[in-house]
Parts: structure tokens; C-alpha cells; sequence
């Protein structure tokens, strides 16, 4: 035998009745139709079980085994690098390309002007890799940065001597 | 390791856990996705706002379920036999159906029984209790989809429940 559905329009608004998010005049409609008939009433009435039943599921845990391998897995692996390690990177190449600049064969006897501004030059690449190994370092724990590629200049990097010679001859 | 994923693993985990774990109705394999989830989260942290990390976790640990099971059905097109070991049920036969006693345990397999995206609707706002917000931006919905499609998973769970919801 089967059962004796409510009209449609009722029975698609029934869920909606039950959380309470049907607008006013569908809500006074509704509650005009409830009283009148019996299996609206009997659908109510199984969907505000349903939603108790699914209300009172348990929450399943996950087993601490899964934990435990991840942190294995993780702790034998790095990261992948991060926009700001990608920053460092690109910061590193840059301190690099000044270095070159003052130090390199090519250009053997810069003038004073120039010296200064391979030194401003690369006073500003060095604090740009400097925040950028600190943001890498909080992002990531501060785990493989500290002792890795990008760590913070100020927490070891040096800078480059200057050369007393050099610069008495400029 | 990181302090920082050590501590969203220990907030997440049972969340994500519950999730697959109620999208795939099998534990062992809910174990391994998380464990997987968990490790691309590993990998991908240093690009991900805080906020988004949650949102992120369960939208990776959908995927990864709906991709199993799409596996899993197609492997079961070349299965004759029906394979019921780990909780992967098949097709219910009337004495399955008794030996399921209690509503809660016919309710999980209507869920189980759900297409998609009404199944992780459920058990993403039901069970898991995200926002809609979140779950829009989980499933890709906006959040007047969200509602309406939640009232409809809950309506086609009542119609499949039908008299076992009544007291």
C-alpha cells in the first residue's frame, strides 16, 4: 500500500517550514494547509526527526595513527618554497648580480661614485632578502629556514669587507 | 616541523576525517585520504591565508573522496561479486537491511545512497557543521544554491527514510 503524499508544492516546502527560512505569506499559507491535513502533518513530523537523528549522529575521530605518519612523512620532507621564498630567492639573485658588479673582473677600478652606489645597492638588496627570510621563516615555522638557504641576514649572512686599498685609490 | 601545521593538523584532522570517512563509508580508506590531504597541506601552507586553510582542507578532502569513488565504481563494473569487506556496501539486500538495525545506521546509508553534491551537502552542514558560506565555497555554490539544494537532500533523505521516521 502506499502512502498518501502531501501536494507537492507543500511537501517541496516542508524542510524549508521546519528550519524556519520560509518567507511570510508561503509560512501562513503552510500552517493553513497543516491544520487541515493529516499527511502534511506526518511529513512534518519526519522531517523534524530527521533533522534530530542527524543532529545526534557522532562525530567520528580520527585514529591518532594518521597523525603520527604525518608528522613522520612531513618531518623527512620540505615544503614546497612560498611567494616568499620565491622573494629571497629573487633578492639573493639580485645581492649576487652587485656583488659581481663591484667585485668583478670586468670592472676593476670603479670609481668612488660607484662604489657607493653598489654599497647603497646592495645595503638594499640584503634588507629585502633580510624581511623576506624572516616572512619565509614565520610562514613555514622557522624549520628548514633558519638553517637552510634563506635565513634572516641579520641572523649570520656577512657583508662583504670593504678594501681599505681600494677604496684609498678611488 | 613546523609548530604552526602541527597545530592546524591537531584542529582539522577529525573534521576531515568525519568527512571522508561519511562520503566514502569506509574508514580505511577516509584514513588515507587524510593522510594525504594532510601532507599537500604540508606542502602548500606557506601559500595559504589562514582563513582559507580549513575551507581548503575540506575542498581537497572532497575531491580526493569523489575521485575514489569514482574509481571504485568503475572497478566494481568488473566485479561480479559483491565486495562487503571495510564497510563498502554494495547494494542492500533485505537481510542486510535487518541486520542494519537503528535508524542511525539506515539514515548513514540513505547518505551514502545521496548523488552528489547533495552527499557532502548533508554531511558537510548536517554532520559537520560548516556555514554556508563555507560550504559555497567548498562546493562552488552560491549560498541561495546551498540552501536550496540542502532542502532538497533533506527531502529526498525523508521521502528514502519514509515510515522508519516515524516515533
Amino acid at each position: 500500500m502506499t502512502e498518501k503524499r502531501p501536494d507537492k508544492w507543500f511537501d517541496d516546502r516542508i524542510e524549508a517550514f521546519v528550519d524556519r527560512s520560509l518567507p511570510d505569506n508561503e509560512r501562513r499559507l503552510f500552517e493553513a494547509r497543516l491544520e487541515l491535513d493529516p499527511a502534511l502533518r506526518v511529513e512534518v513530523a519526519r522531517a523534524r526527526r530527521l533533522e534530530r537523528t542527524l543532529a545526534a549522529t557522532p562525530r567520528l575521530r580520527c585514529p591518532s595513527d594518521v597523525r603520527r605518519r604525518v608528522f613522520e612523512m612531513t618531518s623527512a620532507r620540505r615544503p614546497r618554497p612560498g611567494r616568499w621564498a620565491w622573494a629571497a630567492a629573487g633578492a639573493m639573485g639580485l645581492a649576487v648580480a652587485v656583488l659581481v658588479a663591484v667585485k668583478g673582473p670586468l670592472n676593476g677600478s670603479p670609481s668612488p661614485a660607484e662604489l657607493a652606489q653598489a654599497r647603497a645597492d646592495m645595503a638594499l638588496a640584503l634588507a629585502y632578502l633580510d624581511r623576506a627570510g624572516r616572512v619565509a621563516g614565520r610562514e613555514v615555522g622557522g624549520q628548514w629556514v633558519t638553517g637552510g638557504i634563506i635565513k634572516p641576514v641579520s641572523a649570520g649572512l656577512s657583508l662583504p669587507a670593504r678594501d681599505p686599498a681600494t677604496e684609498a685609490k678611488g | 616541523m613546523s609548530v604552526q601545521f602541527r597545530r592546524l593538523v591537531r584542529r582539522h584532522q577529525h573534521r576531515l576525517f568525519s568527512l571522508a570517512a561519511h562520503l566514502l563509508g569506509n574508514t580505511a580508506e577516509a584514513e588515507d585520504v587524510v593522510q594525504d590531504v594532510l601532507v599537500k597541506l604540508w606542502q602548500h601552507l606557506s601559500s595559504l591565508d589562514a582563513e582559507r586553510v580549513r575551507p581548503w582542507c575540506l575542498r581537497v578532502t572532497r575531491n580526493a573522496c569523489l575521485d575514489l569513488l569514482r574509481r571504485r565504481r568503475y572497478q566494481m563494473a568488473y566485479v561480479s561479486e559483491a565486495v562487503n569487506g571495510g564497510g563498502v556496501r554494495v547494494e542492500e539486500t533485505p537481510l542486510d537491511h535487518l541486520t542494519n538495525a537503528g535508524l542511525g545506521q539506515r539514515l548513514k546509508n540513505a547518505i551514502g545512497d545521496l548523488d552528489e553534491p547533495f552527499r557532502s551537502l548533508i554531511v558537510l552542514r548536517e554532520l559537520e557543521e560548516c556555514s554556508y558560506k563555507e560550504i559555497g565555497e567548498i562546493l562552488d555554490l552560491s549560498d541561495q544554491q546551498v540552501r536550496v539544494y540542502l532542502h532538497r537532500a533533506r527531502r529526498k533523505l525523508r521521502h528514502r527514510l519514509g515510515s522508519e521516521l516515524d516515533d
